[in-house]
């Protein structure tokens, strides 16, 4: 075995080692043990490289009601609008395919738990696409959500809508 | 027990015992393909996914992303960047597919990919990490030896002996690994709750709105039929995972692997993610076989 083969074979048996742990150690709890002290070193590099994913859709339940944002954006007039997507049921096949994307932001708009960066972003926007920047006071988030009738349960109130204020934006 | 002799031989046998490179080949052909629909899918909302007063602005976008790499960084905020990367993507799609410069086009796409992901993290999906590691292992994985430009032009000129069809297989086995790793981390996740456990899962997410196609008959998210999904997915997952791996019953997991999501596919909107992985599952196919059903297909023509 020459010298450039037995490097060649140490550097991939090192990259196997390395991405084998990478990939298991990863997606785990965040107070694992592992994953606090020994992958979160690597955290850097790999989100440099993008291969952080975690395969966690719809764990560990999914969700339990349907939600979405509403907006409202108060303008210097004393008036304001309102901004809500159009709901995935109302999307015919095409059209749920063309804003699957779009979908998936207004989802993450829409939860209180998420980052105000993304709420933030979203009005910016808006705030774009309907020529309101030099005219706005304020914008507010809105969860708007509506429980899934538990299962076995007949409708009843469970399906009433509810809102909450999750986020105001004040012009920076 | 084993000693570190058996370890090691078992290790070498594994990642670097010489395998035909046909079925990798043309797991390249579908994972480029796959992505140029990804592609025209973003043309179509280039200036919400990755123009400069998108969803995310350039502003915010350079403020938020630098720990990640992006082009986007790097070239001014106009629209004509935007274009100027989702045709460089199609670019090296293109020469992936064709199998031309393989391993610098799939590096190519493995920038641009990243890059359109990296600018807006929030559309991204679980299928765009799926293709985004596949294209980070395609690298190293000697996928333009056969069924390509290069194989005309450069290594069937050099190499009469066709040896060039055999190489090592390890980056091939860690997207195999991947693959299992990521049914396992989904069946792990999901066992924590109480609607997995209980079988009612598909009923929610069969009421979910954002995710939901086409609708199941109303019988079927009524006990037994919502356990047998529920619990079915998990058993379909848990076994796909680990049945990939024994030879008796590898084409039978593709098979089910394919069934699963080609169901997931017309129950949930969730973009390619079914499609990649589908694609993914391929890699388990016998080389000698996938020759074989290739050769087939072109002598029909």
């Amino acid at each position: 075995m020459d010298t450039l083969h037995l490097l060649s074979k140490i550097a991939s048996n090192a990259f196997i080692v390395l991405m084998l742990f990478w990939m298991i150690c990863w997606d785990k709890e965040a107070d694992n043990p592992i994953k606090k002290y020994g992958a979160a070193y690597l955290k850097p590099l790999f989100l440099w490289l993008g291969l952080t994913a975690e395969w966690k859709m719809f764990s560990p339940n999914p969700p339990l009601y349907n939600h979405w944002p509403n907006i409202k954006i108060y303008l210097k007039n004393g008036e304001f609008m309102v901004w809500e997507p159009t709901r995935g049921t109302s999307l015919n096949f095409i059209e749920k395919i063309r804003f699957k994307k779009h979908l998936k932001v207004y989802h993450e708009v829409g939860q209180a738990k998420t980052s105000f960066h993304i709420k933030r972003d979203f009005i910016e926007y808006l705030l774009h696409k309907y020529q309101l920047k030099d005219r706005y006071t304020k914008a507010e988030v809105y969860r708007v959500h509506q429980n899934i009738t538990p299962y076995g349960q007949e409708a009843d109130e469970q399906s009433k809508i509810f809102k909450q204020l999750i986020f105001t934006y004040n012009p920076e | 027990m084993f000693d570190l002799t058996d370890i090691l031989s078992f290790w070498n046998e594994f990642f670097y015992s010489p395998t035909p490179v046909h079925t990798v080949a043309i797991f390249r052909i579908v994972l480029g393909s796959l992505l140029l629909c990804d592609a025209v899918y973003t043309l179509a909302n280039i200036k919400d996914f990755l123009g400069p007063q998108g969803l995310l602005n350039h502003e915010r976008f350079e403020k938020r992303s630098a720990y990640a790499f992006s082009l986007f960084r790097y070239l001014p905020a106009t629209m004509w960047t935007a274009y100027a990367v989702l045709g460089l993507h199609v670019f090296a799609l293109i020469l992936m597919i064709l199998g031309l410069f393989t391993t610098f086009s799939i590096v190519l796409v493995y920038l641009t990919l990243g890059s359109i992901i990296h600018r807006n993290p929030a559309i991204c999906n679980g299928g765009d990490n799926v293709s985004r590691i596949m294209c980070f292992y395609l690298i190293f994985a000697s996928s333009g030896h056969t069924y390509s430009l290069d194989e005309y032009f450069f290594y069937s000129v050099s190499n009469s002996d066709k040896d060039y069809l055999l190489q090592a297989p390890w980056a091939i086995r860690l997207m195999q690994i991947q693959l299992s790793v990521i049914y396992l981390k989904t069946v792990y996740w999901k066992l924590r709750g109480a609607t997995y456990r209980n079988g009612t899962a598909m009923y929610y997410v069969m009421a979910n709105h954002n995710y939901r196609r086409f609708s199941l008959p109303a019988f079927l998210l009524k006990k037994p039929y919502v356990q047998l999904m529920s619990w079915g997915a998990l058993i379909a997952e848990s076994g796909i995972a680990l049945g990939l791996w024994i030879n008796e019953s590898r084409n039978f997991m593709i098979a089910t692997g394919f069934g699963l999501h080609l169901g997931i596919e017309y129950i949930l909107n969730v973009h390619l993610f079914s499609w990649y992985m589908m694609a993914v599952l391929m890699l388990f196919i016998d080389s000698n076989e996938m020759m074989l059903f290739i050769n087939h297909i072109i002598d029909q023509f």
